[in-house]
């Protein structure tokens, strides 16, 4: 069977997908499944629980300049860019 | 050794049950209640030790041993849990889900029949538009994304925003997904193996004067393997079973079975 790649959901770098890895742990924290690296799935949390309403605004800018803070500034990819400038929109962090 | 009169004169009528214990601490692990045959096969090994003529001196008896089989008249999964050594589990247990829906022109979503869990971001593990067009049916598959864009689909709640592209089009959505249910599942690992348990066949019998009585058969280690197959389809399934009757080393009186019968009071 051929390799599967995706995007990264954070990124959007192409990396090679594994729904398999990995399955001993809590799948919501199945990273390979959507991002390219493990740090990238600090930043993807945020982003997507606030996108759904799961988070507020407040929880999720601080989740996500933690994950910022930790890992550094990165280039997130046109999906998420307008959801991540909404999040810090207020802070003035970027 | 005299005769006993209650072992005598009388026929069994039917199998109750099928109870299953824990030898440990005495858990009931199964009860089958729709048996529809059972046999309970006794042998053993025999040399003759000859002599002249090769005429049989004595009989040398070894190698003892009992073998039973049968068939419950329903699935019991508490008797695979048996026979497959494994624990069976009940709480949130997924289920694999394809759906087929249908959008039109106006439709930038559709609503799943089931709420897809998963790692959040990857709950549709597979999405596939065909859209009909003056080209005929193009089918393209889609990557969920975080928002919904031209080329990648979003999901939340049971919907499913699709791709921008399929805007304005006719067309259906395979959707491959996993939903989770109250219920209970029971496995077949490779590693594991039948359990041994402290089992009971429960029996009516009857005589020529039409009294009932009671009979059971105790097994004491009764080891369950994982011979089994399913006949899936046709006019119900049944669930074969088969158990070896292990030596009793445990109550220091080496014993496969017990025959016990009582009559019952009118």
């Amino acid at each position: 069977m051929a390799e599967q790649y995706r995007d990264c959901l954070v990124c959007g770098k192409s990396f090679k997908v594994c729904n398999i890895c990995q399955k001993d742990i809590d799948e919501m924290f199945q990273w390979r499944r959507i991002v390219c690296c493990p740090e990238h799935f600090s930043y993807h949390m945020p982003i997507i629980q606030y996108s759904r309403g799961k988070l507020d605004k407040d929880t999720a800018c601080n989740e996500l300049k933690s994950a910022i803070n930790t890992y550094g500034n990165i280039e997130f990819c046109d999906n998420v860019k307008g959801i991540v400038n909404e999040i810090l929109s207020e802070n003035n962090v970027q | 050794m005299k005769t006993i009169a209650m072992l005598e004169g009388w026929t069994i009528t039917s199998v109750e049950t099928i109870e299953n214990y824990s030898r440990e601490d005495d858990t009931c692990l199964s009860i089958l209640d729709e048996i529809k045959n059972v046999s309970l096969a006794n042998t053993e090994d025999s040399a003759d030790v000859t002599g002249k003529n090769g005429q049989a001196l004595f009989t040398i008896k070894k190698g003892k041993a009992v073998t039973g089989s049968g068939s419950s008249g329903y699935i019991s999964g508490n008797l695979m849990a048996l026979q497959t050594g494994a624990e069976p589990t009940e709480g949130k247990i997924k289920f694999r889900k394809r759906e087929i829906v249908k959008f039109g022109k106006d439709d930038t979503s559709i609503n799943l029949s089931e709420t897809a869990v998963g790692t959040e971001g990857n709950e549709i593990l597979n999405l596939i538009v065909t859209v009909t067009d003056e080209n005929g049916d193009v089918s393209t598959q889609y990557e969920q994304a975080t928002a919904a864009d031209t080329s990648k689909f979003a999901y939340a709640d049971n919907v499913v925003t699709l791709p921008t592209a399929t805007n304005g089009k006719n067309g259906t959505v395979e959707v491959i997904y996993e939903y989770e249910k109250d219920g209970a599942s029971v496995g077949n690992k490779s590693g594991t193996y039948g359990k041994t348990t402290h089992t009971f066949i429960n029996c009516l019998g009857t005589n020529t004067c039409d009294e009932t009585y009671f009979i059971q058969i105790e097994v004491y280690r009764c080891d369950w393997n994982s011979n089994f197959t399913f006949e899936l389809g046709g006019d119900g399934v049944e669930h074969p079973f088969e158990f070896k009757s292990l030596v009793d080393k445990c109550s220091g009186e080496d014993r496969f079975w017990d025959f016990k019968v009582y009559k019952k009071s009118v």
